[in-house]
């Protein structure tokens, strides 16, 4: 247990210590309106969320994950199983989000990021061997790139 | 002067039920049809399909009570141990859906189940037993000052409220707290597929043996003659990564009774003493001998996506 809050505080420090959103650029005159072709661009679940998400929630949400794959990847001798990630996952978003204003605000964006989560690992409470810690490892940076 | 254990070790169960035609498990057409005349629930509606997937569900017991499926029967009660680990899964399964494994208590007893068997002599009908659970209820393995103590199994408390005409009224009394919500027959090897998939554990009643050493398949064949025997079954993987055939995964109540298949694979939750690996053919035998039961702790069978990894409502 002593473990789990010491990576919890881990990925605080990792969090706290990301850079924050740089700021705001001067406001520009708008451009005229030209016709542009429609393009789909394909997007992922998690970006498809946070569209209508703030710059500074994006970078939130990006910057977590972000974390969280740095810790899950450098320190995997803690996080040995799924329910171990479980655990370590649930209390860092509470630490990080609980009490703000962020949790529930995006629809859908906590189901996005589970299913992305799930695809890589899976929901069973087995090892994390190598393998599948380095699926782990990137879908949490998916899910850190798709919020940006 | 306490009663001699029926059964003082894996090797003699093994001899009872396989050589000694030891019948634990007793069907009764009367008592489902009993049971199924007065169920709110007439059929299991799977709610979502468990085709090509696989449901480790022992995993979740062990995540709530590491020593679950330890307790080796020593009378003729594989009836309530088939029932408890049914029922003791999917109630982990359910706290652990609910991120709320704190709930968990304790394990449940055999005993009161076993008591309501019905008649003196060893061995009990499933549905008999589905139905004490349902209508009365079951009790944690813990001690209920002045009625009675269930901490440690203790086979012979079963078999003597039976013998004294049924479980004590006051022992009744307690179990109401707690009742099994939803128990279905089942039918189909599909619908135990399903009903697992969706984290509801099962027990069955058969006439039917495993061999007690691996084959050349990574399996535990069938054997005869066969067992009358009540066991529940605790998950299944229908993925064919590791077997390239469907398996169903069996809890014994014997101990270590048999020899653990070699070839675990690293990915899974720890093999518990005395499970059985079957293939799905050599399983389907469990739903069609009749006598195959659903538990769900809840009215009905809800959709249930085992447990998340964290971000739901949290982010």
């Amino acid at each position: 247990m002593k473990h789990i809050f010491a990576v919890i505080a881990a990925v605080a420090m990792v969090w706290a210590f990301l850079p924050a959103p740089g700021p705001q650029p001067a406001p520009q005159p708008a451009p005229q309106p030209t016709p542009t072709p429609v393009v789909v661009v394909p997007t992922s679940p998690v970006t498809a969320a946070l569209l209508p998400a703030t710059k500074q929630d994006k970078a939130r949400v990006a910057a977590f994950y972000s974390a969280m794959a740095d810790v899950v990847e450098r320190d995997p001798k803690l996080v040995k199983t799924v329910n171990n990630f479980r655990e370590l996952h649930t209390r860092s978003l509470d630490a990080a989000f609980k009490g703000t204003d962020l949790p529930g605000k995006y629809p859908g964006l906590d189901l996005a990021i589970n299913d992305r989560l799930k695809a890589a690992v899976g929901t069973d409470d087995v090892p994390l061997l190598p393998a599948k810690q380095q699926l782990l490892v990137q879908a949490l940076k998916d899910v850190a790139n798709d919020a940006r | 002067m306490p009663d001699e254990p029926l059964f003082d070790s894996p090797e003699d169960l093994v001899r009872a039920y396989e050589a000694g035609g030891f019948q634990g498990y007793r069907p009764s057409e009367r008592d489902k049809q009993e049971f199924l005349a007065t169920n709110p629930v007439r059929a299991f509606d799977a709610p979502a399909s468990g085709a090509g997937k696989r449901a480790l569900l022992w995993g979740y017991t062990l995540a709530l009570d590491p020593g679950a499926y330890s307790e080796r029967q020593t009378v003729g009660d594989c009836v309530s141990h088939g029932s408890r680990n049914a029922r003791d899964l999917t109630r982990a399964v359910s706290l652990l859906v609910d991120g709320d494994p704190f709930s968990w208590h304790k394990r449940t007893a055999t005993e009161p189940t076993y008591g309501a068997r019905g008649h003196g002599g060893e061995g009990m009908s499933p549905a008999r037993a589905s139905r004490f659970e349902r209508d009365v209820g079951f009790l944690a393995r813990e001690k209920f000052d002045g009625v009675v103590d269930l901490t440690n199994y203790d086979g012979h408390l079963g078999a003597r409220w039976g013998r004294q005409g049924g479980t004590p009224s006051n022992v009744q009394d307690l179990c109401r707290r707690n009742k099994v919500g939803t128990i279905t027959l089942i039918t189909s090897v599909e619908q135990a597929r399903d009903a697992l998939f969706n984290g509801y554990g099962i027990h069955s009643g058969q006439m039917a043996a495993w061999s007690s050493k691996p084959n050349s398949q990574n399996i535990h064949g069938r054997s005869s003659p066969g067992w009358a025997h009540d066991m529940a079954t605790v998950g299944m993987d229908f993925t064919r990564t590791h077997w390239p055939f469907d398996v169903f995964f069996i809890a014994n109540s014997w101990g270590r009774w048999n020899t653990p298949v070699p070839k675990w694979p690293a990915d899974y939750p720890p093999q518990p003493a005395g499970m059985i690996v079957t293939k799905a053919d050599d399983w389907a035998t469990c739903v069609h001998g009749g006598d195959c039961w659903v538990y769900s702790d809840v009215q009905g069978y809800p959709p249930r996506a085992l447990p998340d990894l964290g971000s739901i409502g949290r982010i």
